[in-house]
């Protein structure tokens, strides 16, 4: 199924270590319809494994359990190549960590406070967006914008690693949320010319994608605000 | 309201009076370690049981709504996340405060559920 394809129940699987939390978001999941709950995950090992198991639409994950924390939880669900649309549902979260969980595939974050969120956030999840700080995101490059990402603290390397200006230049404007035909009509170059670019810069900086490439960008501090 | 909201805000009521019970229980282990604390009978598996409830009590408090008591609760899970042995003062103090904000929330009676329902 492609990731904007909704079905008409989305099955989703529910991680987290206090059954409370677990009875509350199956009882909204269940009065709100269109959902189905194909299991509960009492830590994070169990998650990784269930996974697998019951293959849900949706995991939404807690970050803080026993045996494998969330986020290595996800990391090993995301190693393991499972289709699963995963947001995070925590008490709280640094801006560190959701950078960290869109690196390892999330799709959302939702905080307990703010349960009554889910549904328009699964929706959005299963409309193959975002949901980030309580809206629906498409570009995910704009999430790193509003998370302040640049305030991060960059890695103290300042290697360019390889990038001539013009690769830089355009790692620029993929961190500010730009097409390739938008970069081309800045540059006043073409379109494929800006593929080959990427291309390029995908190579030598061992990415695979634009989410990448900003995340990596902002992280080494190859680009200015 | 919309109606989905409604209909949200009733499951997690429910839920919530199903629960209370439970989160009285973790506030009660909370009390227990703050009782150790006092007696000096303080250890590791008991820090941790205290850090467990501490934390499951800053979740699922704010889930129903009860923001000041998730809030309460957080304070105790940093204080217990600090490594030192907490001050005994403002952890009696927390969990003092916690007790009177889960115990002050709404519990409809039978009859007012009938009402609502």
């Amino acid at each position: 199924m492609k990731r904007t394809e909704r079905p008409d129940v989305a099955r989703v699987l529910i991680a987290d270590d206090d059954p409370i939390v677990r009875q509350a978001v199956r009882s909204v999941l269940e009065v709100s319809g269109g959902f189905q709950v194909v299991g509960e995950a009492e830590d994070g090992k169990m998650a990784a494994e269930l996974v697998g198991q019951t293959r849900p639409d949706i995991l939404l994950l807690d970050l803080l359990m026993p045996n494998l924390p969330g986020l290595e939880a996800l990391r090993a669900i995301t190693t393991a190549g499972a289709e699963v649309r995963t947001i995070l549902l925590c008490s709280s979260i640094s801006a560190k960590q959701v950078l960290e969980a869109l690196q390892l595939g999330a799709r959302g974050v939702v905080l307990k406070k703010r349960v009554a969120e889910l549904l328009p956030a699964l929706d959005a999840v299963m409309r193959g967006q975002y949901w980030i700080e309580s809206r629906s995101v498409s570009n995910v490059v704009q999430i790193v914008e509003q998370l302040g990402a640049a305030n991060l603290q960059p890695a103290q390397s300042q290697s360019r690693f390889g990038l001539t200006a013009r690769e830089t230049e355009i790692v620029s404007f993929i961190t500010q949320g730009y097409m390739n035909r938008d970069i081309a009509k800045s540059l006043s170059i073409t379109e494929e010319t800006v593929k080959r670019h990427l291309t390029n810069i995908f190579n030598k900086v061992g990415m695979s994608n634009r989410l990448e490439l900003a995340l990596f960008a902002i992280e080494h501090a190859l680009v200015r605000k | 309201m919309t109606r989905n909201e409604e209909k949200v805000r009733a499951a997690l009521e429910k839920v919530w009076l199903n629960s209370r019970p439970e989160a009285l229980s973790r506030l009660a282990t909370l009390e227990g370690f703050l009782e150790a604390l006092r007696s000096g009978r303080t250890n590791e598996e008991c820090l941790g049981t205290a850090l467990s409830a501490a934390h499951r009590l800053s979740g699922s408090l704010g889930m129903f709504g009860l923001s000041e008591a998730s809030s309460c609760a957080a304070e105790i899970e940093a204080l217990l996340c600090q490594g030192s042995v907490p001050d005994i003062t403002v952890m009696a103090g927390l969990v003092r405060r916690l007790r009177n904000l889960i115990e002050e929330t709404h519990v409809p009676t039978r009859t007012q559920e009938k009402c609502d329902s």
